[in-house]
């Protein structure tokens, strides 16, 4: 009778620990949001400082091991190319309006995008999404494109909270954007592999493209304003059994050297 | 009247207390760190999980805390401040979490001897364990295809290993004291 009895408290004292963790468990799913964003918000400026003393780490760690000033130039080299890229897409983008101007007496000109400045504050370990300083109270939805000084698309705002927002990376899975891609503007969309690489597969076989050939967004996507650089082909694979072609896609952004965003707000 | 015994319970309740607070509060703070300062050191290959390595070191020691109420509140804790920067949806960590606590309960019953064998036994099956889990959620939840990553595998093993030697370190030198006093 008495460990009958025993047994029924025990399973009743487990019941009401069961019940009291769901209820705490729905209680959290569904104030996730209010929590991380006071959370954010109390520790944000911790979080930058933290953020940004393990970069001046890492960055005496790689210096102590390797040559500072050969770094520097490949640094000085890399931001320089970058800035190249975009003026020849700059070129490229004033040929094509020179062309239209031409062909047609009407022509759209295209606003300058409005930007917000942002810094990064945190990033997830799974390297695909990372925290911002902007959220509601500066105008922040999500879907808005985030960019680089340098025009470069690094990613999209996925979540946003009072102050803060949650920004996915181009290079995530789940991101498929539409694309220009080589001299011709083959029209194409681009897919996130995560490990930071893109991939395109829906261009036919017969279309040219060699590696380095520049790729840009299109004009297709709401949010997303066209001509943002994307990143440059590093692999073209053809197979007999596929009608397309497989391009192995390389964003132009360095995760680890990036300082200064911008969200686009506006364009 | 208050007896002094229960003023001594009382007393021994609350430096427990204050001890589980200050290990529910260490695990915010090393999520923050992990997801701040450390997430520069692995660029390609991941960060180490810090959260989850303590969690494992810490209920593979205490005995108390894997047969007390502690355990779950302490599971969650560890799971919440992993939600913190997660960009699944909240509560995700926090369900894993409770769900590797009742592992490592389970594994303890198992476990007669606490020695490196043993734990390095238990720290390979939950991290493997959690691995696996969190790539499985990822894809079906964020529709994101996180592989199994055998570099933040070895990461997370390393780090474990060094816990367990900082533990073992802290506990001799603790006892060493004790000894001459």
């Amino acid at each position: 009778m008495e460990t009958k009895l025993r047994i029924k408290r025990k399973s009743k004292k487990k019941t009401t620990w069961v019940i009291i963790f769901l209820l705490i468990f729905i209680l959290i799913f569904f104030l996730g949001d209010i929590f991380r964003s006071s959370f954010f918000q109390h520790t944000g400026g911790l979080q930058v400082r933290l953020f940004e003393s393990g970069k001046r780490a890492i960055q005496a760690l790689f210096n102590t091991f390797s040559d500072k000033t050969l770094r520097e130039e490949n640094k000085k080299l890399k931001e320089e190319n970058r800035q190249l890229l975009s003026q020849l897409l700059e070129l490229k983008n004033l040929q094509q309006e020179n062309k239209e101007l031409r062909e047609a007496l009407h022509l759209k000109i295209g606003r300058d995008f409005q930007i917000i400045e942002a810094k990064i504050i945190a990033r997830s370990t799974d390297n695909h999404t990372f925290v911002i300083n902007k959220g509601k109270e500066d105008g922040i939805t999500p879907g808005m494109a985030v960019i680089t000084p340098q025009k470069i698309f690094v990613g999209k705002i996925k979540q946003v909270f009072k102050r803060d927002s949650y920004v996915e990376l181009i290079t995530s899975s789940s991101q498929k954007i539409s694309v220009f891609i080589g001299k011709e503007n083959l029209l194409g969309i681009v897919q996130g592999k995560g490990n930071f690489t893109l991939v395109s597969e829906n261009i036919p076989k017969e279309k040219k493209i060699e590696i380095n050939d520049i790729v840009v967004t299109a004009n297709l996507q709401q949010e997303i304003p066209s001509g943002l650089l994307v990143g440059k082909v590093v692999e073209v694979n053809k197979t007999d059994l596929s009608p397309f072609q497989v391009l192995k896609i390389e964003p132009l952004f360095d995760l680890s050297n990036i300082n200064l965003l911008f969200i686009v707000t506006d364009f | 009247m208050i007896s002094q015994t229960s003023i001594y319970y009382l007393l021994l309740l609350i430096s427990k207390m204050v001890k589980q607070v200050i290990l529910f509060l260490l695990f915010p703070f090393l999520s923050v760190l992990q997801n701040t300062f450390f997430v520069h050191f692995g660029k390609t290959a991941g960060v180490p999980n810090f959260v989850l390595v303590f969690f494992i070191v810490i209920l593979f020691f205490d005995k108390r805390i894997s047969k007390s109420y502690f355990l779950y509140p302490m599971a969650f804790f560890a799971g919440l401040s992993l939600d913190l920067y997660s960009p699944l949806f909240f509560g995700v960590y926090t369900l894993l979490f409770i769900v590797l606590a009742e592992v490592l309960k389970r594994i303890s019953v198992l476990i007669a001897k606490k020695n490196f064998i043993t734990f390095a036994f238990s720290l390979i099956v939950n991290i493997f364990l959690f691995e696996l889990s969190e790539s499985f959620i990822f894809s079906i939840f964020a529709e994101q295809y996180v592989p199994f990553e055998l570099s933040r595998f070895i990461y997370n093993c390393l780090l474990g290993f060094l816990f367990y030697l900082c533990y073992v370190f802290i506990q001799k030198t603790v006892s060493n004291k004790k000894k001459r006093r």
